[in-house]
């Protein structure tokens, strides 16, 4: 299985790649972006993760709009969200547009496995 | 019309925040106000309603801002108490800092209150922004206390709205 953690924030890429490890995803094959726009790269150049964790606020492409291209051209891959936004309006907009989940900065273990588990099995 | 409030956390709010954030539970005491100053070096995320007016500033005095940093990445403690000593943060330690404020977005937000974000991470000194004085001098609400990251140290956090 390969995961796509998307966050311009490396402190939070790290942290997510921590918490993926304590989540027991450690055995995944992890996979990094700083921007909508480098992970649109990768996937284009054959990069295949059966899911995406992406961050919602981002400079150069929201993560609204790389799950609105994802699920043109990477239809068979999973994009859940991983924010700092909260309220009902973000998570009705993530689910509206087939988000796989929305989970809350900060998250736990629990709560990352949680979100995952029904994506990955 | 006066521009619309944010809702104002509460010490324990932003100390289960931060713990989730950093994965050690934080320890809390009052505090009494202060303002970033030279004597005062600190950390300000300064965050935003969309329509562009200043909502909140969360501050971190440059003792908290270095330790906060410094955990979240499983930096040593020993870099962090050179910071604070120095009374900088490196570029490094900021940016995490940044990263810290962004969560503390969600503090301000509620279903029913006007959409808050980070819009900028500010030190100081140099002096806070102009556009920054209004608020200290006369917040609508403020909080003030003392945080410890267990492993770590600790150093105030003041949030004014």
């Amino acid at each position: 299985m390969k995961i796509m953690i998307v966050d311009d924030s490396k402190a939070m890429r790290m942290i997510i790649v921590r918490t993926l490890r304590q989540a027991g995803y450690g055995d995944h094959t992890l996979v990094e972006a700083a921007s909508g726009p480098e992970a649109i790269g990768k996937l284009s150049k054959g990069e295949d993760p059966d899911v995406i964790l992406c961050d919602w606020n981002m400079p150069e492409m929201t993560g609204l709009d790389l799950l609105k291209r994802v699920k043109v051209e990477w239809p068979k891959t999973k994009l859940g969200f991983v924010t700092s936004e909260s309220s009902d309006k973000f998570r009705s907009a993530a689910a509206q547009e087939g988000a796989a989940f929305f989970l809350c900065k900060p998250f736990t273990p629990e709560g990352l496995k949680a979100a995952l588990s029904p994506v990955l099995g | 019309m006066a521009p619309p409030r944010a809702n104002t956390p509460t010490p324990d709010a932003i100390a289960v925040l931060l713990s989730g954030l950093i994965g050690r539970k934080l320890t809390t005491k009052p505090g009494k106000p202060w303002i970033p100053s030279t004597s005062a070096p600190s950390a300000i995320g300064v965050f935003k309603h969309d329509a562009g007016d200043i909502a909140a500033v969360v501050v971190f005095d440059v003792a908290f801002a270095a330790h906060a940093s410094a955990s979240l990445v499983l930096i040593p403690p020993g870099v962090a108490n050179e910071s604070a000593r120095a009374g900088k943060l490196s570029e490094s330690l900021l940016e995490n800092v940044g990263e810290i404020f962004n969560v503390c977005a969600q503090l301000f937000v509620s279903n029913d209150a006007p959409h808050v974000t980070l819009k900028s991470v500010v030190v100081c000194p140099p002096p806070v922004p102009k556009d920054l004085v209004p608020l200290f001098a006369k917040p609508g609400a403020r909080v003030d206390f003392e945080a410890a990251i267990p492993g770590y140290g600790g150093g105030r956090i003041a949030v004014l709205v």
